[in-house]
């Protein structure tokens, strides 16, 4: 077999030659190890002939075989998730269709039917002397569903049903049942809604087009920075991180204890430089209070970053 | 997310307490009068209510190897600490290891006792007796930020849940020492701060199936030689996932073990990673030149 048979040892950023022998020219750069490798064991890894680049990116060499290193990451315990199976009374049952009058926008109303599929409604029908149309509505597309008695919003001086869009005109709907299975139609399509636009944690999702939830994160430290890289790895561009400290600085504290023994120091990293690579925005001020109801955080100069010490 | 951090205040009348940076000249001072023979007894003092006890063992492990150095050897250097074992909250393995060490550099445990002052040269403990101090390090306490408009403790702190939700304050997340989580440590607020962040995510909408805050314990013991690694889940049992080794547990293996955090500053900078170890008797390092395709094989 030819190739370099190079060794990851004790995690250092070295390679070793397993016999010794040293090849020449110049070093190998390795930028960061993405496969972590168990400490209390070396990796033996081949590097094939093939790979002729002067510069070797760690992603390229395989991991099979590679015992992982423990790494901090919480275990994974069972939680409270929406039924996989529509139960009875699941408002996305199939097979639940509607007699209806719809119109989008101004358009002419088209007379049909409406389906409550399990992700979707679907709306079928056509106008007088026009072909038949199909609309299909995501549950995680409507913004907001009522029923409408205003005289702009009823069909036939029939109320109706308005879905409003993330995107689009809105949509009203009248049942030819009568007003008893409009209120019941309602019902289902808000339950859907809930359904498809809630969290596993059974919270509100938001998913209208364009938003980006913003995220206040009040605190300059190990946990907030953690928090804005997790988000930003996570949520990606669902995310508009605010970060707000009152500190210029976050400062490593850890190696405080090194520091009057001359073996180690307090390193210090520039906020705003760390909130920029984390994709978030720097606020300076220190948080004081919370108005959770009105989503409203106050502030204060709280401790003078110049003074503050790492 | 409140993520703003504690506040320390001093724990043990008379004694000197170690905040960080700011003191490190009050430290190396206390060295130099150790080194000179300016004082018999150092008593390095864990009080009740100060949970994360590792800088005060590192500290003290720093101190017997500086002195020892030096040739110090008139400084009787004693721990005190109302764990019940050395870094009990490490679990056994731990303990053990610590007591090692201890011992190994001279230093004089009690465990088990709680310091409450210092008075005239000595040390008071409770439920009794005292030990000979003339000089007492200790590390702070710490106290909520007391934020308005949130549930707290009444020390200040915030009530979360697994997820990292303020109770009663929907939309409000908490992670790190701010919070009633009794252990404050980087390791364990960056994992708080990964749950909230996951909760976070899943409600914006990404993929993400959120999990709880698990608490694993992962410490790096500067001991002034070989540092050691210390590792417990926080989950119950009887200490089975106590582990204590000369090797790194977890990579980059830096001080402050979080999932996002740590790799994103080794990469920034390379701080989080120590010194490569000294190099085994079975290991050269190499350079090689990947261009030379045809090299011959490089094996034993």
């Amino acid at each position: 077999m030819r190739g370099f048979e190079v060794r990851l040892e004790r995690l250092s950023r070295r390679l070793r030659s397993s016999n010794g022998s040293p090849a020449s020219s110049t070093a190998v750069r390795i930028p960061y190890v993405p496969c972590f490798v168990s400490p209390s064991r070396t990796a033996d890894v081949t590097l094939a002939p093939s790979v002729g680049e002067r510069v070797i990116n760690l992603d390229q060499i395989p991991c099979g075989g590679v015992e992982l290193a423990d790494f901090p990451q919480p275990e994974s315990v069972p939680l409270p998730m929406p039924a996989l199976h529509p139960r009875r009374d699941d408002p996305r049952m199939p097979g639940s269709t509607y007699a209806v009058v719809w119109r989008e926008g101004n358009a002419r109303a088209r007379v049909g039917k409406l389906e409550l599929a399990p992700r979707h409604l679907l709306l079928e029908g056509a106008a007088p002397r026009s072909h038949p149309s199909r609309r299909r509505l995501p549950y995680d597309a409507l913004v907001a569903v009522r029923v409408g008695h205003g005289a702009e919003d009823r069909i036939e001086g029939r109320p109706t049903l308005v879905l409003e869009r993330t995107a689009g005109r809105a949509i009203r709907i009248s049942t030819i049942d009568g007003p008893g299975t409009l209120h019941e139609l309602a019902e289902r399509v808000a339950s859907a809604m809930s359904i498809e636009q809630t969290d596993p944690l059974g919270r509100s999702v938001r998913r209208r087009s364009g938003e980006r939830l913003r995220v206040l994160i009040a605190g300059g430290g190990v946990a907030s920075l953690e928090a804005m890289l997790a988000l930003r790895a996570l949520a990606e561009e669902r995310v508009a991180v605010e970060l707000l400290a009152p500190e210029s600085h976050f400062c490593y504290r850890p190696l405080a204890v090194a520091e009057p023994f001359g073996i180690g120091e307090v390193h210090r990293f520039e906020l705003a430089a760390l909130a920029s690579a984390g994709g978030a925005r720097l606020l300076r001020g220190a948080l004081t209070a919370v108005d959770a109801r009105r989503h409203v955080a106050r502030t204060g100069r709280g401790r003078s970053s110049a003074t503050t010490s790492c | 997310m409140i993520a703003c951090g504690a506040r320390t205040r001093e724990a043990l009348p008379g004694a000197f307490t170690f905040r960080g940076s700011e003191d490190s000249d009050a430290v190396r001072a206390l060295l130099a009068d150790a080194r000179a023979g300016r004082f018999r007894d150092l008593v390095f003092a864990l009080p009740g209510g100060a949970t994360w006890a590792l800088p005060l063992y590192e500290l003290a492990l720093l101190t017997a190897a500086d002195l020892a150095a030096h040739g110090a050897t008139g400084v009787n250097v004693t721990l005190a600490t109302h764990e019940e074992a050395p870094l009990a909250l490490f679990g056994p393995a731990a303990s053990e290891a610590m007591r090692e060490l201890l011992e190994a550099r001279g230093i004089a445990l009690r465990s088990g006792v709680y310091p409450a002052a210092v008075e005239a040269g000595r040390l008071r403990l409770v439920p009794e007796g005292s030990l000979p101090a003339d000089r007492v390090l200790t590390l702070p306490r710490l106290k909520g930020p007391f934020i308005a408009g949130v549930p707290h403790t009444d020390e200040g702190f915030i009530q979360s849940d697994a997820f990292g939700r303020v109770e009663g304050a929907p939309d409000v997340f908490a992670a790190g020492d701010v919070t009633a989580f009794p252990v404050k440590q980087g390791g364990i607020a960056a994992q708080q701060a990964d749950a909230a962040a996951e909760a976070i995510a899943a409600h914006a909408g990404a993929a993400v199936s959120p999990r709880p805050f698990r608490p694993v314990l992962r410490g790096l013991l500067l001991t002034g030689g070989v540092p050691r690694y210390l590792r417990a889940e926080m989950g119950g049992g009887h200490g089975e996932t106590s582990t204590a080794a000369t090797e790194p547990l977890w990579w980059p293996p830096g001080k402050i073990a979080g999932r996002h955090l740590a790799p994103f500053l080794a990469a920034w900078t390379g701080l989080a990673v120590p010194p490569a170890p000294p190099l085994g008797s079975g290991a050269v390092e190499v350079e090689i030149d990947l261009a030379a395709r045809e090299s011959p094989q490089q094996g034993p």
